[in-house]
């Protein structure tokens, strides 16, 4: 299949002539990610400028800050766990939001794949249709529904169900409901894509050979989608984990995640350093996580039994 | 006949079956009765949309008949799910489990019913013994060939050892080679487990060649059920007869009747005496049946020749030679010589010849409606 298709593309343009056709996303990850990222790892080992920007002298404070606190006149230093809880809550907060997305993107990625193939094409739009809003403007009208004064707390007490608002605003709930819910078509969009190609007719063969519906939910049809399902928790956990707008609109800028954090170094803080490595400590942490889990996967998938 | 006196393995009473609704609503099949023998290598012959996967999803228990019993060795399997059914398929295009090894897709039916771990590896290692795949056992379906695929497909549907098995088209995918030498290896397989095969083709050359009965089916209806011999030489009826081999069908008046034997009159005159089927009696029209292999060619005056005609053309098909011959006032027939002597290529186009046929080779079918 896959020489078929490298076969296919020679016809169109000469194997050589292909490579050059890479070429521009090259240039664009080279320039606006590799180079950039190379500033931030740079910066990390330097010292901050007082308004702002970095001072030429190598210092490893920046990651040393990260777990302890210097005391300012004896220069101890002693453990602080602040900012491991900010990681911890960012990671927690995006696993969350990536369950709720498996659980409600799955069965609606289902729906979609099974309706007639002439169908799906709508629903699908249908799916992206909250891209066509800027995402800032969606967070904030979330915000407007779950406010203390919002139509959600209007309503229960309305109803007379509540008399104290519902703190729903300004909570770790309202952050992972942003999350998820800014994210959930990433989730939807490839497990969409695996279930429309699995073939049903192997349902019919597992079913035939004695297995129960259960069994063949188990063995058969996720273990094929799987990829699909893989994809889509990557693409919601990776960006969920530096979020920035749900945790800075809806948690009100107290319950802070990864994203604020950097964020707010290279504003109010002014400590560049210290925000880049924070983002380092960020990356390392994920691509560390991300290997793990190829490996994982990768044994886990000898196994069809 | 050697199934007289067997059990009957499978038994198809009445079914009905038909898909939608109001006007776009299809009878896939309209009343379908069979008796399959234990043991045997039993065959659905028709043409592509004629309701064969439909009867067999019903024997797996994929679709509910909307009429009808099916029992398997007696027992009322209608309401069973397919994996309460002691019936495996062979599908179409297999179906195998991408993300697991041939060994592990072998493995899938004794495992769900529970066999103990040394069964399962020493019936998986003999299945794999059988089909040839031994030395594949660790291999993902996507890493094999298409015959490699089908062995496997077959050795996962025996494993659990059903009562029957099903297998729809399954050598469609494969090129005529292999297609060839399958079938033989199909057969063998069905002696040696000793499972009853039902077997579905739309190939009745694959149908000939490996059942020990045939069940021809057309639009829904079984239209004969019988041994290749019987469906090749005496078919009940113009579909079959046109559907297996090739044939030549003359419409004739029925003149007289005398004893088993009918004299019948072709529309461009000529007279010819047959046996007589059912539903044939003197002054109705029938067809007179016969294949291309059963005339001969004559020389044109030769008393033995019951028509004569002029050669239309020829063509050389190696082991025989198809001739087509224009009857005197009469429609062109076909007729097939065999190159074992000289006499194949005797007679050019243009040549006058006489066709001579022995009688008992004719079959009469009754005109249909
Ligand atoms: N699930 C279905 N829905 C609607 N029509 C169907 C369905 N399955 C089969 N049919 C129709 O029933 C008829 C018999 O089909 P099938 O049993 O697949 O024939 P065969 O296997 O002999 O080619 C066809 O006309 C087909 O279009
Ligand atoms: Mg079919």
């Amino acid at each position: 299949m896959a020489g078929g298709a490298l076969e296919g593309g020679s016809a169109l343009a000469p194997p050589r002539l292909q490579r050059l056709l890479l070429l521009p996303a090259l240039a664009t990850i080279l320039l606006l990610l590799v180079v950039p990222l190379g500033f931030v790892l740079v910066y990390s080992f330097l010292t901050p400028g007082t308004y702002g920007g970095v001072v030429r002298e190598f210092s490893t404070d920046a990651y040393l800050q990260f777990l302890f606190e210097r005391d300012l006149f004896d220069e101890s230093l002693t453990f602080n766990p602040a900012y491991l809880q900010i990681y911890a809550r960012s990671f927690l907060l995006a696993a969350v939001a990536t369950a709720s997305c498996l659980l409600v993107g799955v069965p609606t990625a289902y729906f979609i794949a099974t309706r007639p193939p002439s169908r799906r094409q709508a629903w699908l739009l249908l799916v992206t249709v909250p891209y066509w809003v800027n995402l800032l403007i969606r967070t904030v009208s979330m915000l407007f529904l779950i406010r203390d004064e919002g139509p959600i707390n209007a309503g229960l007490r309305g109803l007379g169900l509540i008399e104290t608002p519902l703190r729903i605003a300004y909570t770790d709930f309202a952050v992972g409901l942003g999350l998820f819910y800014s994210y959930l078509p990433f989730m939807v969009l490839p497990v969409y894509a695996a279930i429309e190609r699995f073939d049903f007719r192997l349902v019919d063969a597992a079913y035939d050979l004695y297995a129960d519906r259960w069994t063949i939910l188990r063995k058969v049809v996720l273990p094929v989608v799987r990829p699909g399902i893989v994809a889509g928790c990557l693409l919601v956990f990776i960006p969920g984990i530096g979020a920035f707008i749900a945790p800075d609109l809806l948690g009100g800028g107290k319950n802070l995640m990864v994203g604020n954090l950097i964020a707010l170094q290279f504003q109010s803080s002014r400590n560049w350093p210290f925000g880049s490595a924070a983002a380092i400590i960020l990356l390392t942490i994920v691509l560390l996580a991300l290997l793990a889990f190829v490996r994982q996967q990768g044994k886990a998938h000898g196994g069809g039994r | 006949m050697r199934r007289s006196r067997r059990e009957s393995a499978i038994t198809v009473e009445g079914v009905r079956k038909r898909f939608g609704s109001g006007a776009q609503a299809v009878e896939a099949l309209g009343g379908v009765s069979l008796e399959i023998a234990d043991n045997a290598f039993f065959t659905l012959l028709g043409p592509s949309g004629c309701g064969k996967t439909t009867l067999l999803r019903l024997i797996a228990g994929f679709e509910q008949a909307d009429a009808g019993r099916i029992l398997l060795f007696g027992e009322d399997i209608g309401r069973l799910p397919p994996n309460r059914r002691p019936v495996n398929t062979v599908f179409q295009h297999y179906a195998l489990f991408p993300h697991m090894t041939v060994a592990e897709n072998v493995a899938f039916g004794l495992r769900r019913l529970g066999r103990p771990r040394a069964e399962v590896e020493d019936t998986v290692r003999r299945m794999l013994a059988l089909v040839k795949l031994e030395r594949l056992a660790d291999r993902r379906p996507a890493q094999l060939s298409g015959g490699q695929q089908q062995r496997v497909a077959l050795a996962r549907a025996l494993a659990p050892h059903p009562k029957l098995l099903l297998l729809d088209e399954p050598l469609s995918a494969l090129d005529l080679k292999l297609r060839q030498e399958m079938r033989v290896e199909l057969k063998q397989l069905q002696e040696e487990t000793g499972i009853t095969f039902l077997f579905v083709t739309h190939d009745q050359e694959e149908a000939l060649t490996m059942s020990d009965e045939i069940a021809v089916m057309s639009e829904g209806r079984v239209q004969q059920v019988g041994s290749p011999r019987e469906i090749y030489d005496r078919p009940k009826n113009r579909f079959v007869a046109e559907f297996i081999g090739q044939g030549n069908f003359l419409p004739v008046t029925l003149e007289r009747m005398e004893g088993g034997e009918a004299l019948c009159r072709t529309d461009f005159g000529a007279v010819i005496r047959v046996a007589a089927g059912e539903g044939i009696a003197a002054g109705g029209r029938a067809t007179l049946a016969i294949r291309p292999e059963r005339l001969r060619l004559v020389e044109p005056g030769d008393a033995r020749a019951v028509f004569s005609g002029t050669v239309e053309r020829l063509v050389y098909i190696g082991s025989d030679t198809d001739y087509r011959v224009r009857l005197d006032d009469g429609p062109p027939v076909d007729v097939r010589v065999q190159n074992a002597g000289g006499e194949a290529t005797r007679y050019a186009g243009g040549e006058r010849v006489g066709i001579a046929f022995d009688p008992a080779a004719a079959r009469l079918l009754p005109e249909e409606e």
